[in-house]
């Protein structure tokens, strides 16, 4: 395995470390015309078809937050297992919690839209013979008052973590509690029919391996800007290894959940994956099986290619469009309810956002980072 | 060639940050040489054992002559021996089963995981914990065969051409993926446990006085010389045989639970069971290296290779697995009463409040409760405690199972069929003897074979980065 | 093999204490233009491979071949058994049910990696169990870390070896005993490991045409089938060590009824029937006081409800309750009926309303009750014929 970088890093000893201002100028106006072209086209959508609106805004939301949470996942395992592999791209981690507010605004904007996408918010609810007992729990203000206490929870944790490196452990515990119950809440509740015990597992291997993707895209992309310059193919070794193992990871909670649920065929439980095995539903479903398990498996396979800076962005970039893919089959069909899945300005609209979103909240953070490789001392 | 073989924690890249973490500390104490290994990890192997391996050994072959009687009695006077009946037609004989099987777990954890992340720490402890995989499989094994009605047709469970119109096994049961991931498992762990001896047995052959120890030896080193050519291919094999193990590992507790996963019985099927599964077996897994370390390295005078640093790793792991299966507790409660399904809220109140709520809450107990002292440093390095700990955590992890297989299936969906479950002497004692058999297999492994792995400590003695 | 090389040159071999020292050795010595033949250490020293200029090894390649290999067999047999040679819908699956295929699936691909690698690695290094090991040095297996090396040409040895003794060499010397060659028996050589797969071949063929064997099932095969063609039964009159009672032949539970005691009527319900059973059947029991009273205590528990205790729907809990009134019993209509007829009603049921209790009352007991009535009847045919005395206490109750 040869050292040197097929791309070298440019020499920011010649030209300076760049400052906020510098090279964020260009980016940061590419970023808010994302986020006001996002935020047009999302209302387009709103206006032509509620659900596809409210839905892709519940997606861009909750993609968000599990951006930050990775963050900080990772933030806190490096900590507690006392790993020093990831120290020079530890920056990139503390700057991903940046967007947990911006998702938190956004959660809270969907108690406007939230009886055209939850069922249990609708004013015929009590009326369900399905719900009744539950709208204890189901709700619009409880609900919402749990979107704000899970919040604040990450907020703050990860605030604890990102600044003052410490409280990892209790950061997972948290976390732990908090993820189960926003998947709960907020995903599953969408079909209140359907339950499945695996879906935080699910959403937690999807955001895990989202995190490292996009810690992968940083490192390499940040290094060879110069802004990184620590990061060496060391690195790229282990995050190719853990974006292979993630990867396996994901589709193991897959099949374990697909399979149990197809095996047993009890009615409860296979609607909503009935639904995606039909019609125009079914060539999304092999190709997310595709995007997140087949081809980052293949290209990932040999030791060479956990090196290679191009595959990996390759396999990053196909892993990202596989998140996406793999929330709007969780979140859509039950919000359509029986009608086929468009690409179409809500679903444009709620990608333009995340990525205008993720810059802007993160870009500051990055910058201001002050310590290019501070380690965080190792959990007790 | 600096980074590459770089561990995945320990070894950063800033040099001189290591001290502060005491990522320095030698792995082995006692500063010492490679012959100094050699001498002290092959001495139980050349000595005679003295008398407290004979009493331990009677008492644990007394155990297994309980067992085989008590499993003689079953296969000769029939399944009506035991306390089953058609409402709980599962109950003791599965249980130990899935504890056994989960038991082998750490074993192929520690070898092929760790390896694959890089732990150094892991070579004081591998070897004998991939030998407790082994006969904790051998252990679980003879349930699925006893537990049968017609032992001697068990072959039926294989496809071979037969002359019934080539009746073919039904590749759509997961008791059959279980003979396929059982078997498979075990296969691959004993040769991934052969590959590691190689070198060793070498070293007992290049050592061994008489002529007949010398030609058993000979025979199964199979010519090893620590030649680098071969050594260099041993690597590329141990790394793929550790790639291998991994998702090997997973998947054969994930077939296992889907046993009761794939059904329809309330409380049985659940989509985390897989997961759950496998993190419980690798609690109860490490809780058994654990608790054999403990003896292993006070009676045998390893305290110098399995250190207390090698236990407060172990003791982590414990701890964070421990917290993840009380999550998935959590989580089936939750959902139980999420889903408003009548029946699957039934049988989680039936679980705490019901007739076998004694053995709920044991399993609380040990398995939310006892990992939390390992919170503690003090309690984390400290033997004796984890020791105490640990049993604990194993009695928790058997009444789990016993749990979720007795308590789902004594009430389900008809109150008409509802019955209680008592077990008989005969199923108490098939499980005595189980441990009885593994407790003398490990007996025996650590006097014949050397219980660390010697060439592996030796590579690590230095602890500098090459 | 030295014994084709044209010019013999001399090996030599060099012990070490330290890995480290091992490595600059090696390194130095490729340097001066010696050929290292291979280094024996107690565990593989890091760096080595690219020192002595080893090129990585293909086993990984050979790795996938073979689960690419355990793939194609898992599911190939797996789809093939269960949709093609013997299709059997079991638990509502599909034939083709590729999710419950996977794990099979998954197992064998590892199950034959693992093997195939091993076996491959086996075949790579010439290991097989030996009793003489081939270039065996003092040590390699336990503390000394030692290299074997070719002389480059036209250097002497001992010149060598004050080097070596400078690099830290605890030992140095020529190889000069036959044993350090490598390894020469006809089993490490092509023939041999052709010969040893040419015997396996027979083993396979057989073990792949045995499907074929015999596709007639008309034809007996040679087969174990456990026993089953002979079963155990359990024979009547023997004893059993498991059943209650110690024999086999056991007693129904109680309250059986028996369904072979007496042939069956050979009447149907309905009024015609009745009127049948009235011409054709007669009481086939004498009319006894055991009879009588065995009537009597049938009659109380069962009719006496609704017919009232003395035949004439006094006490009639149906009556009191309003619902209907039940046929008088003691009236002269059915003292006319025969008691074949009164027989059948009670077995049959009534024309309106009255249940039938043929199989709540055995034919004897229904016969007893039909007595019974008879002599209701009777009694209340008589004319008071009993002097009344004044009466002392105005009761008023009925006798």
């Amino acid at each position: 395995m040869s050292e040197t970088f097929t791309v070298p890093a440019r020499d920011l000893t010649k030209t300076g470390i760049p400052t906020l201002a510098d090279i964020g100028d260009r980016l940061r106006g590419g970023a808010w015309v994302f986020v006001l072209l996002g935020a047009l086209l999302l209302g387009l959508g709103l206006v032509l078809q509620a659900e596809r609106g409210w839905g892709n805004l519940l997606l861009t939301a909750f993609n968000l937050a599990c951006v930050g949470l990775g963050g900080l996942f990772l933030l806190a395992i490096q900590s507690i297992t006392g790993a020093r592999w990831s120290d020079p791209i530890l920056k990139a981690h503390r700057a991903m919690p940046a967007l947990l507010p911006v998702a938190g605004v956004l959660m809270l904007l969907l108690a406007f839209g939230a009886p055209v996408l939850y069922p249990w918010a609708r004013p015929d609810a009590a009326s369900q013979h399905l719900l009744h007992g539950r709208l204890g729990w189901l709700n619009p203000p409880f609900f919402f008052g749990r979107v704000v206490l899970i919040f604040a929870a990450w907020i703050w944790a990860g605030r604890r973590l990102t600044q003052q490196g410490k409280g990892a452990a209790p950061f997972i515990l948290v976390f732990g509690l908090t993820f189960s119950l926003a998947n709960f809440d907020w995903l599953m509740s969408l079909e209140p029919v359907w339950s499945s015990t695996i879906l935080a597992i699910y959403g937690f291997s999807g955001m895990f391996l989202q995190g490292i993707a996009i810690v992968t895209i940083s490192a390499i992309v940040l290094r060879r800007v110069g802004l990184l310059p620590a990061v060496s193919k060391a690195q790229n070794h282990d995050l190719g290894k853990l974006l292979f193992a993630f990867s396996c990871f994901w589709a193991y909670i897959f099949l374990s959940q697909f399979l149990l649920i197809w095996y047993a065929n009890i009615p409860e439980e296979t609607g909503p994956m009935r639904l995606l095995l039909q019609g125009r539903w079914m060539p999304l479903f092999y190709l997310n099986l595709l995007l997140n398990f087949g081809l980052p498996f293949v290209l990932l396979l040999q030791r060479k290619a956990k090196t290679s800076e191009t595959v990996l962005l390759a396999t990053c970039a196909i892993l990202l469009a596989g998140r996406w893919l793999d929330l709007y089959l969780q979140i859509m069909p039950p919000v359509l309810r029986g009608l086929g899945p468009v690409f179409g300005p809500a679903e444009l609209g709620g990608i333009l956002l995340q990525l205008g979103l993720g810059h802007l909240a993160c870009w500051p953070v990055f910058m201001k980072d002050a310590n290019p490789a501070q380690e965080l001392p190792q959990a007790e | 060639m600096a980074h590459d073989g770089e561990a995945l924690t320990g070894i950063g890249v800033l040099a001189g940050e290591a001290e502060r973490y005491g990522h320095n500390l030698p792995l082995i104490d006692g500063n010492k040489s490679y012959h100094q290994v050699t001498e002290e990890v092959f001495a139980p192997t050349e000595r005679h054992p003295p008398l407290r391996w004979w009493l331990a050994l009677a008492v644990t072959l007394s155990m297994l002559g309980l067992g085989v009687w008590a499993a003689t009695q079953t296969l000769t006077r029939g399944i009506g021996t035991w306390g089953l009946n058609r409402t709980v037609g599962w109950a003791f004989d599965i249980t130990n089963f899935v504890f056994w099987v989960g038991i082998g777990h750490a074993g192929t954890l520690i070898s092929a995981i760790l390896f694959l992340f890089r732990q150094r720490w892991r070579t004081s402890i591998n070897r004998a914990a991939e030998a407790m995989t082994l006969f904790a499989v051998m252990c679980a094994g003879t349930f699925p065969i006893i537990h049968m009605g017609r032992p001697w047709l068990a072959f039926w469970a294989t496809p071979y051409p037969n002359s019934r119109g080539s009746l073919w096994v039904n590749f759509k049961s997961p008791l059959l993926w279980d003979v396929v991931a059982i078997s498979t498992y075990f296969i691959i762990s004993l040769t991934f446990w052969y590959i590691g001896l190689l070198p060793d047995l070498a070293t007992q052959r290049d050592r061994a006085k008489t002529k007949l120890k010398r030609t058993i030896l000979s025979i199964f080193s199979l010519g090893w010389n620590g030649s680098n050519r071969t050594w260099s291919r041993y690597e590329t094999v141990y790394m793929l045989l550790a790639g291998l193990s991994t998702p090997l590992v997973v998947s054969v507790h994930t077939i296992v639970s889907m046993d009761f996963a794939t059904s329809v019985i309330p409380g049985w099927h659940a989509t985390i069971f897989p997961p759950y599964f496998v993190v419980g077996a690798v609690f109860s897994g490490f809780a058994m290296v654990l608790t054999l370390m403990i003896i292993a390295r006070a009676v045998m005078g390893l305290k110098e290779y399995i250190t207390t640093r090698h236990l407060e790793a172990m003791t982590k792991v414990v701890l964070a697995t421990g917290m993840i299966v009380g999550m998935a507790y959590a989580t089936e409660f939750f959902t139980a009463w999420y889903s408003g399904n009548p029946y699957e809220r039934y049988v989680f109140l039936n679980r705490a409040l019901g007739p076998y709520q004694w053995a709920y809450w044991t399993m609380v107990g040990c398995n939310v409760l006892s990992p939390q002292f390992f919170w503690f440093r003090k309690v984390r390095t400290t033997p004796w405690m984890i020791f105490i700990l640990t049993i604990f955590v194993n009695i928790g992890m058997w009444f789990e199972r016993f749990v979720i297989i007795v308590t789902s299936l004594h009430r389900d969906y008809l109150p008409s069929s509802w019955a209680m479950y008592r077990p008989t002497f005969i199923e108490v004692a098939i499980l005595i003897g189980s441990f009885g058999l593994f407790f003398t297999l490990f007996l025996v492994f650590t006097r014949v074979l050397p219980m660390i792995a010697a060439s592996e400590v030796k590579g690590v003695l230095k602890n500098v980065e090459h | 093999m030295s014994s084709t090389e044209p010019p013999h040159r001399s090996r030599f071999r060099a012990s070490f204490a330290d890995p480290e020292q091992l490595l600059g050795a090696v390194k130095h010595l490729r340097a001066a233009g010696h050929r290292v033949l291979d280094t024996y250490t107690p565990f593989p020293v890091h760096g080595m491979d690219e020192a002595m200029g080893l090129r990585p090894s293909r086993l990984p390649r050979a790795c996938l071949a073979f689960a690419a290999l355990g793939l194609a067999i898992a599911g190939g047999f797996q789809i093939w058994s269960s949709a093609i040679d013997y299709p059997l819908r079991t638990g509502g699956k599909p034939l083709l049910a590729i999710p419950a295929f996977i794990p099979v699936a998954f197992e064998l691909t590892v199950l034959l990696a693992g093997l195939g690698v091993v076996a491959s690695f086996f075949v790579a290094a010439r290991m097989r169990p030996r009793l003489r090991v081939p270039d065996l040095h003092p040590g390699a297996n336990d503390d000394q870390f030692i290299l074997a090396a070719e002389l480059g040409a036209d250097i002497q040895f001992p010149a060598v070896a004050r080097e070596l003794m400078g690099l830290g060499a605890t030992e140095s010397s020529l190889l000069l005993d036959d044993r350090f060659q490598r390894g020469d028996s006809f089993w490490d050589r092509p023939a041999g490991i052709g010969a040893l797969l040419l015997a396996c071949l027979p083993a396979f063929l057989l073990l792949v045409s045995v499907p074929f064997l015999n596709r007639d099932f008309q034809k007996r095969n040679l087969a174990w089938d456990g026993g089953m063609g002979a079963p155990l039964s359990a024979q009547a009159y023997d004893a059993s060590g498991v059943l209650p009672g110690g024999q086999v032949l056991q007693s129904p539970p109680p309250g059986t009824l028996s369904r072979r005691s007496e042939a069956p009527l050979a009447f149907a319900p309905g009024k015609a029937e009745a009127e049948r059973a009235g011409r054709e059947l007669q009481n086939p029991h004498q009319p006894t006081q055991a009879r009588f009273n065995r009537g009597k205590l049938v009659y109380e528990r069962v009719c006496a409800t609704c017919h009232g205790r003395e035949g004439d729907n006094n006490g009639s809990l149906i009556v009191a309750r309003g619902a209907f009134a039940p046929t008088v019993l003691v009236s002269p209509v059915v003292r006319d009926m025969p008691d074949g007829r009164l027989f059948h009603i009670a077995t049959f049921g009534g024309p309106t309303k009255m249940k039938g209790y043929g199989d709540l009352l055995s034919r004897e007991d229904r016969w007893q009750v039909v007595l019974y009535i008879r002599e209701l009847q009777k009694a209340a045919a008589k004319p008071a014929a009993v002097p009344a005395p004044a009466p002392a206490t105005p009761t008023g109750a009925q006798p």
